[in-house]
């Protein structure tokens, strides 16, 4: 079956939508900051554990943040980046934000289908997207495109149906009648992702949870303006924004602060139990006091409640 | 200890979370309304320019 081309406009809309109203001012709103800081966290702990030097992500999105920002955090630990997409509007966007952050020079912007790559086999050390593997009912084509053209990993990382976020955001796009664009439930599961990999072969390393901070996730909800309206109102400013390129780092790279990672990932290795060998330092203090505050609530979690409340869900996988 | 300190973070989650779910809501509704007003009023021709 493979990917329909209902779901490929969907997709489009959706990405295009965000370009749209995305904040080009990188104040993001703390969800969106927050979720930034603790998935930079893995990035960090993962990019050094696996070596990772060349990387893809595909489709590259930005969801409610700014376009084109989740891989940065590979390119400011020095790998050179590729950012594929179907939407020219995103991929322009994306460029703005890198040149922005002086990291340009590391990237490569391709439109694309997302499952017709025009990459060789095997270039990528590691391929990889975010909230995109749900919005196909059948992404069979897609885990195998990425896995065709990466030379070892394929990382899936998506939304999780279970967080209680999931039903409140679905009353929003009702009360607001809007299109259902965030996927299929079904696919925002570990069975499902899992699934997905091993019906291309591929081993599962590690499967783990990420951003469970002790609010809803509320998608795109457009509460920054209304937080940033309700506050001004009483005198207050809202802000909450990752303004430099070292993301509160002092020289801009990531080096760990206590030795350990706190990315919670378990070892995947054929029953999902167990943890992860090998994680390294990931984790330094952010320059918003308050993330710390809440990541070291979210590192302490139980690990039964973090599948449940986690906003999202991820597995990493090998050739 | 591990489960103290497991037991601690579960608390003070819970603690900060159910206040901002109700704000959550309370936005939620503030958005829908607001929405639904505007609508209402564009529908009675308030929003619209005369000559």
């Amino acid at each position: 079956m493979g990917i329909t081309s209902k779901e490929r406009d969907t997709v489009l809309r959706f990405i295009e939508r965000n370009v749209r109203v995305a904040p080009r001012d990188l104040d993001e709103g703390i969800g969106t900051v927050y979720e930034r800081v603790v998935i930079d966290d893995y990035f960090r702990d993962l990019q050094k554990r696996c070596n990772l030097k060349n990387i893809l992500e595909n489709p590259a999105d930005g969801v409610t943040g700014v376009p084109g920002m989740n891989s940065l955090e590979f390119a400011r630990n020095g790998a050179t980046v590729t950012l594929s997409n179907p939407s020219d509007k995103m991929l322009d966007g994306a460029r703005a934000v890198w040149v922005n952050q002086g990291l340009v020079d590391q990237a490569t912007f391709v439109k694309c289908p997302v499952d017709q790559l025009p990459f060789e086999d095997d270039t990528f050390d590691m391929v990889w997207n975010y909230c995109m593997f749900e919005r196909f009912k059948d992404p069979s084509t897609l885990v195998a495109e990425m896995k065709r053209v990466s030379n070892r990993y394929v990382l899936i990382m998506t939304q999780n149906v279970y967080n209680w976020g999931t039903m409140f955001h679905k009353v929003y796009h009702n009360i607001g009648n809007l299109e259902w664009d965030h996927g299929y439930d079904e696919q925002m599961t570990f069975p499902a992702i899992r699934k997905a990999l091993r019906g291309q072969g591929m081993h599962l390393l590690e499967e783990g949870t990420v951003d469970i901070p002790p609010w809803l996730d509320t998608w795109d909800m457009p509460l920054r303006g209304v937080l940033k309206q309700l506050l001004g109102s009483v005198g207050m400013k809202w802000e909450w924004k990752i303004s430099s390129p070292s993301n509160g780092s002092p020289n801009g790279h990531a080096h760990g602060t206590n030795g350990h990672s706190h990315a919670h990932a378990h070892a995947a290795n054929g029953n999902g139990n167990g943890h992860a060998a090998g994680a390294g330092s990931g984790t330094r203090k952010s320059s918003l006091p308050m993330v710390n505050v809440v990541r070291d609530i979210e590192h302490n979690l139980p690990t039964w409640f973090r599948k449940y409340q986690a906003h999202h869900l991820y597995i990493l996988a090998e050739k | 200890m591990a489960l103290v300190r497991k037991s601690l973070a579960l608390l003070a989650w819970l603690v900060i979370e159910i206040p901002t779910t109700l704000f959550v809501v309370f936005v939620m509704i503030k958005v829908y309304l607001e929405e639904r007003n505007s609508k209402r009023r564009t529908k009675r021709g308030y929003n619209v320019k005369r000559a």
